[in-house]
């Protein structure tokens, strides 16, 4: 039981009001450049790299993640937010049960070809956002996972929800803000768009925001080498032009310099250098 | 947009600190022998799974060095000197001291280096680089930003800090009575979660294990625990005692051993490993 220490605290900040705040400021400067709605997730050059990343790339961080999750063989799994499959295929063919919440149908159909290819047990798709999923069709399950997919308003109830959907544990994986190494958004956005770059909150909000529903999670960080593989200069480039909105010739010049400085080859492709730190949290129930 | 978390932290300790001061008549809490007596008792002869929990988390290999800041009575320096670590510990209280000494030849541990200071005014060039460095419920500390720079400073490999993510149960006493006993709202010591939030602040990122705590505080006898509320409630007249004697009797439950005031409360083991963020720099 949660304890309500009233009137005894003089921190009482409202993190969940911080965190949709946050949210919908970046879902305001996405739509205002055309990128609303989850159309980054649904492009098939954003797809088709990931699946590649996915089947090709390196398999460490994947691993990772399974192994710190601790999920039993036999277990029911919700992925929420599941992508091409990166957590949700590795568990099917480990033996769980596994339902996936997806909203982007490019991605649903590239998990149809990354399951095929591993030949792992059929899942259960929800195609869907989770703020739209109502709990009846959710279900209940013995593990609940979101991994890097926390970008969702009304976070008080996409939260609860989660936690009702779980019968033993919740893992959520979501980044930790640190500003010098974004991969170039927070550096380069208001030199391309003239305003600051507007991202989501990060972990450390989403801990707090829990703690504020009661919910008291462990928390493992992991600090990472960025290890994106991009198969060419050209497909580096796009990504870059994509994720930041770029349409003018003088906008691409600028990433095409700052690219030129940062990006170092990687056997036949290339990647981007840098360090990521995200968080692990999760709570048995 | 970015909260100063530090600066939270400092105001509501020091609202706690100042409440401490104006009704203890400038005595501490762990100057009184009677509190420290309650200590070692329960060191020796009670529960230790808490304490067992604690090292089996840290996984501090035999042979390390270890700085234990507010060690107390060496409710863990004694046994990580015991498991083989060369432990040092920043402790103020003389009482505490003398404690941690009666406890430590009790127990046939080897010697523990003692620096009787607060860790706000411990020299960094006396308290050295360690390869760990432990600060166990001893977090109410002044100006904890550089109280925390000096601990991570401090450390080679690892920093474990344990501390209340939520009150602990026996203040649920002081929340309820303190403003009847002292017309003044109860301020508790700032939690864990600000904790976290300053480390981020400063640039540490921390992992974070929280412990769910089922025991209430647990007493030989109803006297023992009435005095023990009277002491935490800083009582002097005898109407105050009465409130809080019919307080304690009220919710108190009889156990196979004697009596305990229910209630579960979260601690949270707050810690970090070195590696990433700087070289290892030779003092």
């Amino acid at each position: 039981m949660c304890y309500n220490n009233s009137g005894t605290s003089g921190t009482a900040i409202d993190y969940i009001s911080l965190w949709d705040e946050q949210h919908a400021r970046s879902l305001a400067q996405k739509e205002r450049m055309g990128e609303g709605g989850g159309k980054f997730w649904s492009n098939q050059d954003v797809v088709d790299r990931f699946v590649r990343n996915l089947i090709t790339g390196d398999r460490s961080r994947i691993e990772g993640q399974i192994a710190g999750m601790q999920i039993p063989p036999g277990s029911s799994v919700l992925d929420i937010g599941a992508g091409p499959g990166t957590l949700a295929v590795p568990l099917a063919l480990a033996g769980c049960r596994v339902t996936v919440v997806e909203p982007s149908v490019p991605m649903g159909e590239a998990m149809e070809k990354y399951h095929r290819v591993v030949n792992a047990p059929a899942l259960r798709a929800i195609r869907s956002r989770w703020e739209d999923v109502s709990p009846g069709e959710a279900g209940v399950h013995d593990v609940v996972v979101a991994s890097r997919s926390l970008s969702m308003g009304d976070i008080r109830s996409s939260l609860l929800k989660m936690d009702a959907a779980a019968k033993h544990a919740v893992h959520l994986y979501w980044f930790l803000p640190s500003p010098s190494d974004s991969g170039g958004n927070a550096e380069l956005w208001p030199v391309l768009h003239g305003e600051p770059y507007c991202g989501e909150a990060g972990a450390d909000v989403l801990w707090n925001a829990l703690c504020q529903l009661g919910i008291y999670a462990n928390v493992h960080v992991e600090t990472k080498e960025r290890n994106h593989r991009y198969a060419s200069f050209e497909e580096l480039r796009r990504d870059y032009y994509n994720r930041l909105s770029v349409a003018e010739d003088w906008q691409r010049e600028i990433v095409d310099a700052f690219l030129l400085e940062r990006a170092v080859p990687d056997g036949s492709g290339y990647v981007v250098p840098g360090r990521s730190r995200s968080a692990h949290i999760w709570w048995e129930k | 947009m970015a909260v100063d978390y530090i600066s939270l932290w400092n105001e509501q300790h020091e609202r706690a600190n100042r409440q401490k001061e104006v009704w203890i008549d400038g005595r501490d809490f762990w100057e009184d022998p009677r509190n420290i007596r309650r200590f070692v008792d329960r060191l020796m002869t009670g529960d230790r799974s808490r304490i067992e929990g604690q090292l089996a988390a840290m996984q501090i290999p035999a042979g390390s060095t270890v700085l234990d800041i507010g060690a107390g009575p060496g409710s863990l320096a004694v046994p990580l000197a015991l498991a083989g670590c060369d432990v040092t510990v920043v402790e103020p209280s003389a009482g505490m001291r003398a404690a941690m000494k009666e406890y430590r030849e009790a127990s046939g541990a080897p010697e523990i280096r003692v620096i009787p200071s607060r860790w706000e005014d411990a020299d960094p060039g006396e308290v050295g680089r360690h390869d760990v460095v432990v600060a166990s419920f001893s977090l109410g500390l002044d100006d904890i930003g550089p109280s925390l720079q000096k601990i991570d400073s401090a450390a080679k490999h690892a920093v474990h800090l344990f501390w209340f993510l939520t009150p602990p149960a026996w203040t649920r006493a002081n929340v309820i009575l303190w403003p009847k006993l002292h017309g003044s709202e109860f301020t508790f010591e700032p939690t864990a979660d600000l904790l976290w939030n300053c480390l981020c602040q400063l640039g540490i990122y921390p992992n974070i294990m929280v412990e769910h705590v089922e025991k209430g505080q647990r007493y030989p006898t109803v006297e023992e625990a009435v005095a023990d509320y009277c002491r935490r409630l800083y009582v002097r007249d005898g109407w105050q005692r009465e409130t809080v004697t019919s307080f304690v009797r009220e919710r108190l439950v009889q156990t196979e051993t004697g009596f305990c005031n229910p209630g579960t409360s979260k601690t949270a083991h707050i810690w970090w490993e070195k590696g990433f963020r700087e070289p290892d720099y030779v003092l």
